[in-house]
């Protein structure tokens, strides 16, 4: 027989001669007793879930009647549903005394329904009336993990689920671990409010930070290093989830997640104007989700990151959803590719689940 | 509900073994050894998940812990405050 498998598209490409014999994508622990006797060792591929994107609240405008700052704290009075953590711009208000109020490029640090603060450098009373406008965009999940290595034989075998995105304003889940006897793999992270969630390696990372140890022996790189486990916004052989764009007005797109073997989802974004997320990372093996954009509320989802197995989601489409609202962020691909972020009172893509791969 | 699904491939008769959760898409459809049939199911089972383990620690582990805590020097009301605080994590 001649050798054809240059022509399967699926052939995985075993490494040392050794076959594929079993692919997990059960999520959780389930039994594996069915190892032929005399198989002591085999060679695992273990990809953890991806995490998911976080959402960010409604864009919404606001009135401003009235402002002051002191310094330190800026406090605008305005009847207004934005909530601590959203970008803010503000606009139209004159100078009563001191310097002029207002900002772009801000976060509220706390708000109630008549008034909002923001951390302020500046002193001053405004006079005649502004606009606010809360947007800003959310970030996309991290990729899931993947490690691969000789183990001994295991009974059980543990498949990491995805995170599941949510829709009301939150961070995103993390990934769950996926581990077959010695290999394992920590779920990708789940994005904080704006920022990316970081790529999960050997270890999940916490909030906001790389994975501690990013391969077995290999310990985490951050900043926007290459990694086997990259932070957010960064490249690796699992990558990070794209940022959300914080502009509040006028066009603006939020970042794609980077190319890698898997990927994180892209950022969204929330605007006055054309909003448009960032596209899933582009996978070695499969596709990121693409992100399309439009002007309004209902849309700025960002794109799915590609898995091991499969590609991942266009922001609006959940797996096994035909249509989708356009402020939905996409799913990541099954094997680890990280959810793209929700938008606007959109929901978040929640991360693709994880997946071992065996061979003997 | 987790499913073990068992091929073989109509090419080399290739036994390969896949275990998803119910309704997810079967991920290798051709044989993955010449490349040349289909993958053809033989049998499906269900199979049970088996939940985590989760650690609680025994009144006589938190003792022993107690004990050891008093001998590096911590007083009963630091002691105190970690018990809880473990609980409260638990």
């Amino acid at each position: 027989m001649s050798a054809s498998i240059y022509s399967n598209s699926q052939f995985t490409d075993s490494p040392y001669g050794l076959k594929l014999q079993r692919t997990i994508t059960a999520t959780g622990t389930t039994s594996i007793t069915d190892i032929p006797a005399g198989i002591n060792r085999v060679y695992a591929i273990v990809i953890g879930g991806g995490g998911a994107g976080s959402t960010t609240a409604v864009q919404s405008t606001a009135t401003v009647t009235a402002a002051t700052a002191n310094g330190t704290i800026a406090t605008y009075t305005a009847n207004n549903s934005f909530v601590v953590g959203q970008a803010i711009a503000v606009s139209g208000l004159g100078i009563s005394s001191g310097s002029s109020l207002n900002v772009s490029g801000a976060t509220i640090a706390t708000a109630s329904s008549t008034q909002f603060t923001i951390t302020l450098g500046r002193t001053g009373v405004s006079s005649g009336t502004g606009t606010a406008n809360a947007g800003g965009g959310a970030g996309g999940g991290g990729a899931g993990g993947y490690s691969a290595g000789w183990t001994y034989i295991s009974p059980t075998v543990t498949v990491g689920t995805g995170g599941t995105g949510s829709s009301t304003v939150a961070i995103g889940a993390n990934g769950g671990v996926s581990i077959y006897g010695m290999v394992f793999a920590g779920g990708g992270n789940g994005a904080s409010t704006t920022t990316g969630g970081a790529a999960a390696g050997a270890i999940t990372p916490g909030n906001n930070n790389v994975s501690s140890v990013s391969y077995t022996g290999a310990a985490g790189v951050g900043g926007s290093s290459v990694s086997y486990a990259a932070a957010n916004n960064a490249a690796g052989v699992s990558t990070g989830g794209g940022g959300g764009s914080n502009t509040t007005t006028g066009t603006a797109t939020a970042s794609s997640s980077f190319q890698g073997l898997i990927t994180g989802g892209g950022g969204s974004c929330g605007t006055t104007g054309t909003a448009t997320g960032g596209n899933g990372g582009t996978g070695d093996k499969f596709a990121g989700g693409t992100a399309t954009g439009g002007t309004g509320a209902g849309f700025g989802g960002g794109g799915g990151g590609a898995g091991f197995t499969s590609a991942g989601f266009a922001n609006g489409y959940p797996a096994g959803i035909s249509t989708g609202n356009l402020n939905d962020g996409g799913q990541g691909g099954l094997g680890g590719g990280g959810g793209g972020a929700g938008n606007s009172g959109g929901t978040a893509g929640s991360g693709g689940n994880g997946v071992v791969y065996l061979y003997w | 509900m987790a499913i073990k699904y068992e091929y073989s491939s109509q090419c080399c008769n290739h036994y390969y073994i896949e275990t998803r959760n119910d309704n997810d898409a079967q991920v290798m459809t051709k044989c993955n050894i010449c490349g040349q049939g289909e993958y053809v199911k033989t049998r499906q089972i269900e199979i049970e998940t088996i939940p985590q383990p989760v650690y609680q620690a025994s009144e006589d582990q938190i003792v022993s812990v107690r004990d050891r805590l008093i001998s590096a020097g911590f007083t009963e009301e630091e002691i105190e405050d970690i018990i809880k605080s473990v609980k409260e994590e638990q």
